[in-house]
């Protein structure tokens, strides 16, 4: 049996359980919000644990995690409440020990991991990049208006992004969402207080274009995008121009960058993930960030690389 | 790494060769433009060689025209210079699909009498993933609102759905509307013959309702090969450079219930009453058609849009299973499109056509 833990909206869930279909494999997909049962039983004549732990061939944690909160409990409490709150803390100790158990008794036959998305952090990444000889962006985090002032006086151009996920704020007068990457100059600082809420900032580097990179076990697939042509999207990717795409295509990383980007993720401990990189204009590569559950599909249907196909095909082969 | 500036095409925008003109078909954006035969042949033959060497190539007598063909290129986003053209593969040509048969048209009207459940469910047996129901005559909005319901009980892979509908006071707009916002298969309504202009609304998320004045009243509306109908995209192309882009994995009931590659082919593999959809689908020759590339095709072979034409191999050129689309008005060795398509004599084999099926089989 092979399971696949995702989100409903996934294509890339949809696409790679189509395959798994045509080759007949039993494959179960568990969605992040469906209440599971399971049963954790630990005693001195050992362990055993039944629920989504046992009876797999391969497991992969696309996107999200199992969910052991009863529907009734789930739709009663409001996530606001301090109650859930607690709830979803005891929950976590269930999820941490049914992946850790999982990872040891499948081996190497499971891929993703929530917790990897949920202790993913920008600045550890950044150092764990550097140690293995990546170029990185000059990086500085702080809540005092004097260092970023003197960070933003050092580095001239400096862009500010979320430390960690996207802010989605719903609220009464409308969703508050952050605004990517963006650039920030000493004007911006004239409103802020002399301290704050932990700011991330980095010296903007500049782009001949920017690379995505999707390693899923032992491949990696790049693609280049060549945001530089567009105003909308020079600093940010993300600010997606509908009517002109920015131009995506197949990119072939250098070996020398593909084994250091092999070795931060053996680092990181991640066995897939999405890379960000900026290929500068004189030739240099810059780590930016990692993504451990980040999209893939754009990736996949711009570079003609039916990821889907290979994902099903390592699943069956493996 | 040579220091040599390198131009290459995006890898999305591919040159495609006719007898007359070239063209750059571009698969990101969806549009083609016109190319001199001169940069086609710097783009293919000189593909990777560096700005300098391109020059050389032709002794250094064309270097303006060969800087204006690249600037032009790059400030038109088809282009672009790099120092190491190894780091950017071409596109590759894979086209795969997990299951043969993935669109299926059903066509229906007043005196069709096949099993529609009994198709719809086949389809499903098969992942037929597209699934087109034309109706030809009026119905009631009752009838496919019950079909619709049908579907939500069965597992079924068909997650794109397409209905083609009369508009008629049995059948309206506002039904349109409602069966878009409640059935999450259903993808697109058209009500053909509609009053006014033709016109598309998003009911909700990527669910389409379209009204076009033109009344689609038989099989015969099809295969109409017109620029504004070609598939400009990865997925259509790549199909085209393997297969032949109309029937490569599709299956049709006709009106009759007879089972054909599309519903205008001459060819039956039986009835829907007494084969199964599974059955006919595997028949080698069925399958035969869908191996027609248009490089097979006469004249469609010289065309530079072979591979982002839609085609069409039920109405052809003296009706030779090679012969170009009868429906198509371009001459690739003139590069000129007629301003009449051969109308009268498609109408004569519509006719010869419509009075063999309605003979009995």
């Amino acid at each position: 049996m092979i399971t696949i833990v995702s989100e409903e909206q996934d294509i890339m869930t949809d696409l790679t359980m189509e395959w798994l279909a045509r080759r007949k494999t039993p494959t179960r997909r568990i969605q992040n919000y469906e209440p599971q049962t399971f049963r954790i039983e630990i005693d001195n004549g050992g362990s055993s644990a039944a629920g989504p732990i046992s009876g797999n061939s391969h497991y992969w944690t696309r996107r999200g995690k199992e969910n052991y909160i009863p529907a009734t409990i789930d739709h009663h409490f409001s996530e606001n409440l301090p109650v859930y709150r607690y709830l979803e803390q005891d929950e976590l100790v269930v999820s941490s020990y049914v992946e850790t158990k999982r990872k040891q008794q499948l081996n190497h036959h499971d891929t993703g991991s929530f917790f990897a998305e949920k202790k993913n952090n920008k600045l550890i990444n950044l150092e764990l990049a550097k140690s293995v000889h990546l170029l990185i962006p000059p990086t500085c985090v702080t809540n005092s208006k004097k260092v970023l002032a003197q960070f933003i006086r050092r580095h001239k151009q400096v862009i500010t992004k979320d430390l960690c996920a996207p802010v989605y704020l719903p609220g009464d007068k409308g969703t508050l969402t952050s605004s990517g990457v963006i650039s920030i100059g000493l004007s911006d600082l004239d409103a802020m207080a002399d301290n704050f809420a932990a700011v991330f900032v980095q010296e903007n580097i500049s782009k001949q274009f920017e690379i995505r990179c999707f390693l899923f076990r032992k491949t990696i697939f790049s693609m280049a995008i060549f945001s530089q042509n567009d105003q909308q999207t020079t600093t940010d990717f993300r600010n997606y121009n509908d009517a002109r795409p920015n131009r995506c295509v197949p990119f072939q990383l250098p070996p020398s960058i593909a084994s250091k980007l092999w070795k931060f993720m053996a680092l990181a401990e991640l066995d897939t993930g999405s890379i960000d990189l900026i290929y500068t204009p004189e030739g240099e590569f810059v780590f930016l960030e990692v993504n451990p559950m980040g999209q893939f599909h754009w990736l996949s249907e711009n570079c003609n690389y039916y990821l889907e196909h290979f994902i099903a095909d390592s699943f069956t082969n493996a | 790494m040579s220091v040599q500036p390198t131009y290459l095409l995006y890898a999305s925008c591919v040159p495609v060769s006719g007898a007359k003109r070239k063209i750059i078909c571009d698969l990101q954006r969806n549009g083609y433009v016109p190319i001199p035969d001169g940069l086609y042949e710097i783009l293919t033959r000189h593909r990777g060689k560096s700005h300098k060497d391109i020059k050389a190539a032709y002794e250094n007598k064309y270097d303006q025209i060969i800087d204006d063909y690249f600037k032009m290129l790059v400030q038109h986003e088809f282009a672009f210079a790099c120092t190491d053209p190894n780091l950017f593969p071409e596109l590759s040509l894979d086209w795969k699909a997990p299951f043969p048969v993935f669109n299926a048209i059903l066509d229906r009207d007043n005196n069709s009498a096949y099993d529609l459940r009994s198709a719809v469910s086949q389809l499903s047996g098969i992942n037929c993933k597209y699934l087109q129901l034309r109706f030809f005559d009026p119905i009631d909005g009752a009838a496919l609102t019950e079909l619709l319901q049908y579907f939500e009980t069965i597992r079924s892979a068909t997650i794109g759905l397409e209905v083609l509908v009369p508009a008629a006071p049995g059948f309206t707009s506002t039904d349109a509307r409602k069966l878009l916002s409640t059935f999450d298969r259903l993808n697109k309504i058209t009500l053909h013959g509609s009053p006014g202009e033709f016109s598309i609304e998003e009911v909700r998320n990527k669910r389409f309702l379209i009204s076009m004045p033109t009344s689609v009243d038989s099989e015969a509306h099809c295969g109409i090969i017109d620029p504004e109908l070609f598939s400009i995209n990865i997925k259509a192309f790549t199909e085209a450079k393997k297969f032949n882009s109309c029937l490569n994995g599709k299956i049709s009931v006709d009106r009759k219930g007879f089972i054909r590659n599309c519903p205008s082919m001459q060819e039956d593999f039986g009835h829907l009453d007494d084969t199964s959809l599974a059955e006919a689908s595997s028949h080698p020759d069925f399958r035969a058609r869908w191996q027609m590339t248009k490089d097979e095709v006469n004249v469609c072979r010289d065309c530079e849009f072979r591979y982002i034409c839609t085609d069409c191999r039920a109405y052809t050129q003296d009706n030779e299973a090679d012969g170009k689309p009868l429906k198509c008005g371009y001459d690739p060795y003139t590069g000129e499109w007629a301003s009449t398509a051969p109308s009268n004599r498609l109408r004569t084999r519509v006719r010869a056509q419509k009075t063999a099926s309605s003979s009995p089989a």
